[in-house]
């Protein structure tokens, strides 16, 4: 057995998919800061820091709290991509997996061409790591977390080789640490030659279980990670970015993580799904098919970069997504995508809103909902089919609302729409909207023309005080 | 158009003491109502007076009929209650305490049975609006019947007719008559982006995502009458001034009566009163009462008599009285404090003839002001006090003033940055900015500085708000210890809510609002110099030193002057500051009095007036001393012409400027508050013509204001200096000869002062006091003295000191040792119970070095100790061997000191590290001390303060300390920005800079700072930083 643990010392960072030497941005956990950039560094900004202390001395940095649920994401789709070097992958959150190579070493060359693979791979995706690779896996975890990445092969001696490093990696909680400190324990060295039975009552037996399995003494199973059918990826951008050719640093690296998967369980996609966040918005989605299915990197990218080009953006994008819905064994052929609907004469509504975004595309196939607000232009909203809320207020609003207020004449003091208008109901005062920029001052009224029309219109309370037609009642 | 308009008041109108839903100062709306011409404005918070005091002080300027009144919410219906007479403002009063004292703070709690049988004189509206059911509008006709109407909000929502229409019905049915009202939450249509703002603060949740809960519009602001004519039926708008008409209460009615058993069955408490001050007067005068002391005595108690403030007097006689009765120091203070009878009544220590009767300043007949009496006791027993009064009067009748809390620069950028929708750190950030905020606008560079774009509308937005919401109160707090006792219960007088505190009771008016209707308060406070003072004088006893009391610590002893005038005054109350260390070289008091000035004259209000340098000129005799005149030389006399003293200024504004006494105090008391409201732009006008007219100088009225500007909210009179100052001697005379129990007594009343006990400790071992260790075998939870009291006597640091250590298990700790001394670790840690929190406590602080030998021995043994096996004893006393662990290094050991007491008796850290600073040419502070003026020096030392005064212009000014002593370093705002980092962030400070000496102050001006922290390894310093 020959484990090799992957380290990734500011996943914390890159879960954000930022260039991490050339912003400044750090990661807080509550109250503490717990990674910065290369560029904070050098600010002065260092790990642990109070908060108000970091932005005292980079009042540009930006903040972002802890993401460990995307952390434990990205840890998955690495251990999903490790299955290309052996079938026994383990993840040891939050940061790290551990590969067993010792049945892959002949496979792959041996230790020096396996590892170079893994390391030329890990650039590629773009994380910081470290290595660390012994005949245990808790001795692997503690050379790559110590950074230490000499192989310890097994006929080294283990003791010799973890003796020098820290204390810390031996214990979890600050509770341990902090009576280790005062014994004046500083290495696993130093924890050894310490009475074991007198060790073990103070500190508990977890603390001897795990030295007894650094060293080997004792068996060290771990669970074996079990790769998924189905790829899901999803990147927050740490800046927006406006142009649409920007997206590729962080396109490439989900493509990346996916090739891996498919790699590791011998699958190909042939249909991919884009996601473009944007804020306050509808996402732009866009999709991507293959005529045959690939794990090409170099490939799809060269493909989704064509189709990048193409995207309009109608916004900055803050995040983005990737997803391939069916991992299709490499031999097994395509199968189609609309698949006839044979059979079934019943139409249920949900099938025929499927096909119709099938047809039409998706965002073209609307709900509308109506929405708290005052002011009549978003007092509505569109949702996705099926969804939203009917209005609930008494008060009488027109069916039909138009999407620019249309001026109107005015003829003896009172407003004109295809003849003289009566006023029949009002004001109705409306004020709102001002943080936004869209404050609107005007009193609404009920009013009816010659011909028997019935209309929303309003008068401006600011000076010009104009008429405006805003809505019809059916 | 103005005479076409009909007249109207305005019955329902919340103001901002609504919080986070009245969007205009009382004030404000006052004075909208008073322009719009309306007959009369009810000012009706829900559940709460609070405003009304501010309401009726800005009505009686604008001749404006003020109706007090509450909003009240039900499940069901929404009502306005309105006080016609005093009975129904009791009756109204009592309601809303009954409501408020039913619900947690901030909340309460009232049913329709409340409302049926309490308020019986109470006219009533209630509000007609959507959802009112038949059968709320039946109960309301039931039991207002001839007192209450339905009142109408028409706010243009367009359901206008339905409104009205739905109202008429249910006038008819029930009988009630209809009458409009504006459901008022601001004084201006322009309010609105503020009340919307409100609304999101008060939901918690961003502007774009409330909609519905904000308004639909901004109709509910003081409508112009014409407008109002246009939108009610014209019957309902004259209903309102039938309503008004039957109101005639105003808040001037309300007689605050005392206490009746402060005075024994039979007496007058004028006679009583003077009995008092007679047997008191025989106390302080054993050989007879000397003739001018006789002549004040008669002269005070006639005045008092005069105004009727016996009671007042009486009631802070009782609870000094009871102070005294427990053993409790305290000590009065402020104008009538320093009176003869207070000497009398000893409630005051100070004897006016020391102050050579230099106070006119008493209580003053033509001066309609209330006296003023504030009583300081120890701070660690001044909640017996407080426990007295609520136990002898109630706590129906006794109650703290409340402290409105307002919304301030930084808590309305963070509130108003989250309603519009920024994210947290981003309104973080913009909070810091705050610290340049100058007069209600952000400096552009400060906020690019940040990262936000000055230009960019959100900012804008957040910016204007802010401004606008600075000064909004946000909830009612107690006041620190201002008490209010009546006779009846005070529920009627004045609302009661509970406060955050259990067992305490607020009223909703704070000082300033007591003091506008001439109701009295007694001031309770807290200060730890007097516990400080207590412990010492307890040690003194113990220890064969001498038997003393506030009255008898010996007076002007030339000795502690000396010391004063070195400013070796760490620990000393007031002048231990560094501003005051500063000045006492130069001002060298040699009396009493020159105490009172010194720590009156390190003040913004002296500072800003220019005051300092020319008392300093004339005090040296290097400038003259003159007067511009005859009454002038009246006033200043007793500080060489130069005004010191807020009493001196408001004296100045009278006999210079032409203010009449009553002017002169309303002065005083927008001084204390110009700072939140503003509004000193008029006495500016009037105090410099005032004087021009008179013939003084341009230049010196000008002074004279910027003083007054300057005393704001920091405004301290000579009286309540005067009882400072005898504090100031007494510590003085404490330190100078008795270090060992000063030291002790302060470190046993922490926190308190300046310094920390590290400091302190630092500076008796510089006095030669011995200082010794922790140690679970000899150590108290205080500090101890061990000897005699002199020059032998030592220091034992105490229990105390041990962070982390609590306070139950030092208690067993110290029982099961004095029963028997512990064998070892593990049998001291059986016997005392102590578990492992405690224990680890003691091993970190090295006190158990007697037991288990060095920390990390001490350490093992501890880990070793079974906490859960409690009674088989010796039985289990588990037998292994320790092992032999390396003893810690000297620097550990200093290391665990740090972190566990916040001081080493050990080495110094940088006596560890001298050889190394040497290498890189550093000095040491003892080395500085000798230096010339105007070198350039480089030292380097941790950083234990860090302030950025906010009268410094940016200056920064760090103290750094090494083995040898400290060194006061000044960072101009330039360098600060070039060395931010080292400034904010480095703990071992290297500075190369020029050495200032002036006399003995001296100071470093850095030129240029490095950073050293490496060099002290994991040492943890704690630095006092920006305070």
């Amino acid at each position: 057995m020959l484990w090799l643990s992957i380290h990734l010392p500011r996943l914390a960072l890159e879960v954000f998919g930022a260039d991490p030497d050339h912003e400044l941005l750090a990661i807080v956990d509550g109250q503490q800061l717990i990674q910065a950039t290369a560029g904070l560094k050098r600010a002065g900004v260092r790990p642990g820091m109070r908060i108000p202390a970091a932005q005292a001395l980079c009042p540009q940095l930006i903040l972002r709290e802890r993401d460990t649920r995307a952390e434990r994401y990205r840890l998955k789709h690495l251990a999903a991509w490790g299955l290309q070097f052996t079938a026994t992958v383990s993840m040891e959150p939050p940061e790290t997996i551990l590969l067993e190579i010792g049945g892959s070493l002949r496979y792959f060359g041996g230790l020096e061409s396996l590892t170079a693979r893994v390391r030329a791979g890990l650039q590629a995706l773009g994380y910081h790591y470290r290595l660390g690779i012994a005949a245990t896996p808790t001795a692997a975890w503690m050379l790559s977390v110590a950074g230490d990445e000499r192989p310890v092969l097994p006929e080294h001696s283990l003791d010799r080789r973890l003796g020098p490093l820290p204390m810390t990696l031996l214990v979890s909680t600050a509770q341990h640490h902090e009576a280790l400190r005062g014994l004046g324990v500083e290495t696993i060295a130093d924890c050894l030659a310490l009475p074991r039975a007198g060790l073990g009552r103070r500190l508990g037996q977890t603390l001897l279980e795990r030295l007894d399995r650094a060293l080997g003494r004792r068996p060290d199973p771990r669970r074996p990670y079990l790769p998924p059918t189905a790829f899901r990826s999803h990147i927050e951008l740490p800046a927006e970015v406006e142009q649409a050719h920007q997206l590729g640093f962080a396109l490439n690296r989900l493509l990346r993580e996916l090739c891996g998967l498919l790699l590791g369980t011998g699958n190909g996609v042939q249909r991919l799904y884009v996601t473009l966040d944007h804020l306050r918005r509808q996402p732009t989605l866009f999709e991507l098919g293959t005529l045959e299915p690939s794990r090409d990197p170099d490939h799809l990218m060269s493909l989704l970069r064509e189709r990048l080009e193409r995207v309009e953006l109608p916004a900055p994008v803050i995040g983005l997504g990737l997803e391939a819905r069916r991992l299709q064994r490499l031999e097994q052929r395509p199968m189609a995508l609309l698949e006839a609907d044979a059979g079934s004469g019943e139409r249920h509504w949900n099938t025929l809103l499927e096909r119709l975004s099938a047809r039409l595309g998706e965002p073209r196939i609307r709900g509308l909902s109506s929405r708290a607000e005052h002011r009549p232009e978003q007092a509505w909203q569109y949702v996705p089919p099926g969804e939203g809320m009917a209005a609930g207020d008494c008060l009488e609003r027109p069916l039909w609302l138009f999407p620019q207020p249309e001026h109107l004449g005015v003829q003896a003091g009172l407003p004109v729409w295809h003849g003289p208008l009566v006023l029949e109901r009002g004001p109705e005062c409306i004020e709102s909207g001002w943080w936004d920029g869209g404050d609107i001052s005007r009193d609404y009224y009920v009013a009816v023309n010659p011909a028997g029309a019935r209309l929303w219109v309003f008068r401006e309370r600011r000076e010009p005080r104009r008429w405006f037609l805003h809505g019809l009642f059916g | 158009m103005a005479n076409r308009s009909p007249a109207y008041a305005e019955l329902h109108c919340i103001s901002n003491f609504t919080f986070l839903r009245g969007a205009s100062h009382p004030e404000e709306l006052v004075r909208q109502a008073a322009q719009l011409g309306y007959s009369a404005l009810a000012i009706t918070d829900e559940c709460s007076l609070a405003g009304v005091v501010r309401a009726h002080v800005a009505a009686r300027d604008h001749g404006l009929k003020l109706i007090v009144g509450s909003e009240l919410r039900l499940d069901d219906l929404r009502l306005v209650l309105l006080a016609p007479g005093r009975r129904a403002y009791g009756q109204l009063s009592a309601l809303i305490s009954l409501a408020r004292m039913a619900a947690p703070k901030g909340e309460y709690h009232l049913t329709r049975d409340d409302l049926e049988n309490g308020v019986p004189d109470c006219l009533a509206l209630l509000i007609a609006e959507p959802g009112l059911t038949d059968e709320a509008v039946d109960w309301f006709a039931r039991h207002f019947d001839d007192r209450g109407w339905l009142g109408v909000p028409l706010p243009r929502d367009g359901c206008h007719d339905e409104r009205l229409a739905e109202a008429a019905r249910h006038g008819r049915r029930c009988g009630l008559p209809l009458t409009a009202c504006g459901d008022v939450l601001m004084h201006r249509r322009g309010r609105r982006a503020l009340q919307d703002t409100l609304t999101a603060i008060r939901l918690n949740t961003p502007l774009p995502g409330i909609g519905a809960a904000l308004q639909s519009n901004g109709e509910r602001h003081l409508r112009a009458r014409h407008y109002l004519a246009r939108t009610y039926p014209s019957d309902l708008l004259e209903e309102t001034l039938r309503i008004a008409g039957r109101c005639a209460f105003s808040l001037d009615e309300l007689r605050y009566e005392y206490p009746k058993e402060l005075v024994p069955p039979g007496r007058t408490p004028a006679g009583h009163l003077r009995e008092l001050t007679e047997s008191g007067a025989r106390r302080r005068w054993p050989e007879g009462v000397p003739d001018s002391a006789r002549r004040q005595i008669e002269h005070e108690l006639a005045l008092i008599r005069d105004l009727a403030y016996e009671p007042y007097f009486l009631t802070v006689h009782d609870l000094v009285r009871y102070a005294r009765s427990q053993g409790i120091l305290c000590q009065g203070r402020g104008s009538a404090a320093n009176s003869t009878v207070c000497y009398c009544l000893g409630i005051t220590e100070v004897d006016p003839a020391r102050m050579s009767l230099l106070f006119e300043r008493f209580v003053s007949r033509e001066r309609d002001e209330p006296p003023d009496i504030d009583v300081d006791f120890e701070h660690e027993r001044r909640e017996e006090v407080i426990q007295y009064v609520y136990r002898k009067y109630g706590r129906h009748r006794a109650a703290l003033a409340a402290t409105v809390i307002c919304y301030r620069p930084r808590s309305a950028l963070r509130d108003v940055g989250k309603a519009l929708g920024l994210e947290l750190h981003q309104v973080e950030r913009l909070a810091k900015t705050m610290q340049w905020w100058d007069g209600g606008r952000i400096a552009d560079e400060r906020l690019r500085d940040a990262g936000f774009d000055p230009e960019a509308p959100v900012i804008r937005r957040v910016l204007a708000l802010a401004n606008d919401l600075i000064g909004f109160p946000r909830h009612l707090s107690q006041h620190v210890g201002g008490f209010v006792i009546s006779q009846g219960p005070l529920a009627e007088l004045v609302p009661t809510e509970n406060a955050a505190m259990a067992e305490r009771t607020v009223i909703q008016w704070d000082k300033d609002d007591l003091e506008s209707l001439g109701l009295l308060k007694v001031d309770c406070l807290a200060l730890g110099m007097l516990t400080a003072i207590h412990k010492c004088f307890d040690l003194l006893r113990r220890h064969g030193g001498p038997d003393l009391t506030l009255a008898d610590v010996p007076a002007g002893d030339p000795a502690v002057y000396r010391m004063i005038q070195k400013a070796d005054t760490v620990g000393v109350f007031q002048v231990e500051s560094r501003a005051q260390m500063a000045m006492l070289p130069r001002m060298r008091p040699e009396n009493f009095y020159d105490l009172v000035i010194e720590i009156s004259i390190v003040r913004p209000g002296p500072i800003q007036g220019d005051m300092v340098h020319p008392y300093l000129r004339r005090r040296e005799g290097s400038e003259p001393v003159s007067y511009p005149s005859e009454a002038v030389r009246r006033v200043l006399e007793r500080t060489l012409g130069v005004p010191i003293f807020q009493e001196q200024v408001m004296q100045l504004a009278v006999v210079a400027a032409g203010f009449t006494p009553g002017e002169a105090d309303h002065l005083r008391r927008s001084m204390a508050a110009w700072r939140k409201k503003g509004g000193l732009g008029h006495f500016r006008e009037r105090l410099i013509q005032g004087m021009r007219e008179r013939g003084y100088n341009e230049a010196f009225a000008e002074q004279i204001f910027r003083q007054i500007q300057g005393f704001g909210e920091y405004g301290f009179p000579e009286s309540h200096a005067a009882s400072f100052a005898l504090l100031v001697y007494i510590s003085a005379w404490l330190k100078c000869h008795h270090p060992a129990a000063f030291a002790c007594a302060l470190l046993n009343s922490q926190p308190m002062g300046f310094y920390s006990p590290a400091h302190l400790v630092r500076d008796a071992r510089e006095h030669d006091v011995a200082v010794r260790p922790v140690d679970v075998l000899i150590s108290d939870w205080d500090c101890t003295l061990e000897g005699t009291d002199g020059p032998r006597a030592a220091l034992r640091l105490g229990l105390r000191m041990v962070r982390g250590l609590s306070r139950a298990g030092a208690r067993r700790l110290v029982e099961a040792r004095n029963r028997m001394q512990p064998r070892d670790v593990q049998d001291m840690a059986r016997r005392a119970a102590l578990d492992r929190r405690d224990l680890r406590a003691l091993a970190e602080a090295g006190a158990l070095e007697c037991l288990g030998g060095h920390r990390r021995t001490a350490w093992w043994q501890v880990l070793g100790v079974e906490t859960e096996l409690p009674v088989f004893g010796e039985a289990l006393h588990i037998r292994e061997e320790t092992p032999s662990l390396q003893s810690p290094t000297e620097g550990e050991d200093i290391l665990h000191d740090y972190n566990s007491l916040g001081l080493s008796l050990g080495r110094h850290p940088l006596a560890l590290l001298r050889e190394q600073l040497r290498r890189r040419r550093f000095r040491s502070a003892a080395e500085l001390a000798v230096e010339h003026n105007r070198r350039l020096v480089r030292t380097a030392g941790i950083v234990v303060t860090r302030q950025r005064p906010s009268s410094g212009k940016g200056v920064t000014f760090l103290t750094l300390e090494d083995e040898t002593g400290i060194v006061n370093v000044v960072v101009w705002p330039r360098l600060t920005e070039r060395f931010r980092r080292e400034v904010i962030s480095a703990q071992l400070l290297g500075v190369i800079g020029v050495w200032e000496r002036r006399g003995e102050v001296c100071h470093l001006v850095a030129g240029r700072l490095e950073d050293h922290s490496r060099l002290l390894g994991g040492l943890q310093t704690v630095s006092r930083d920006f305070q």
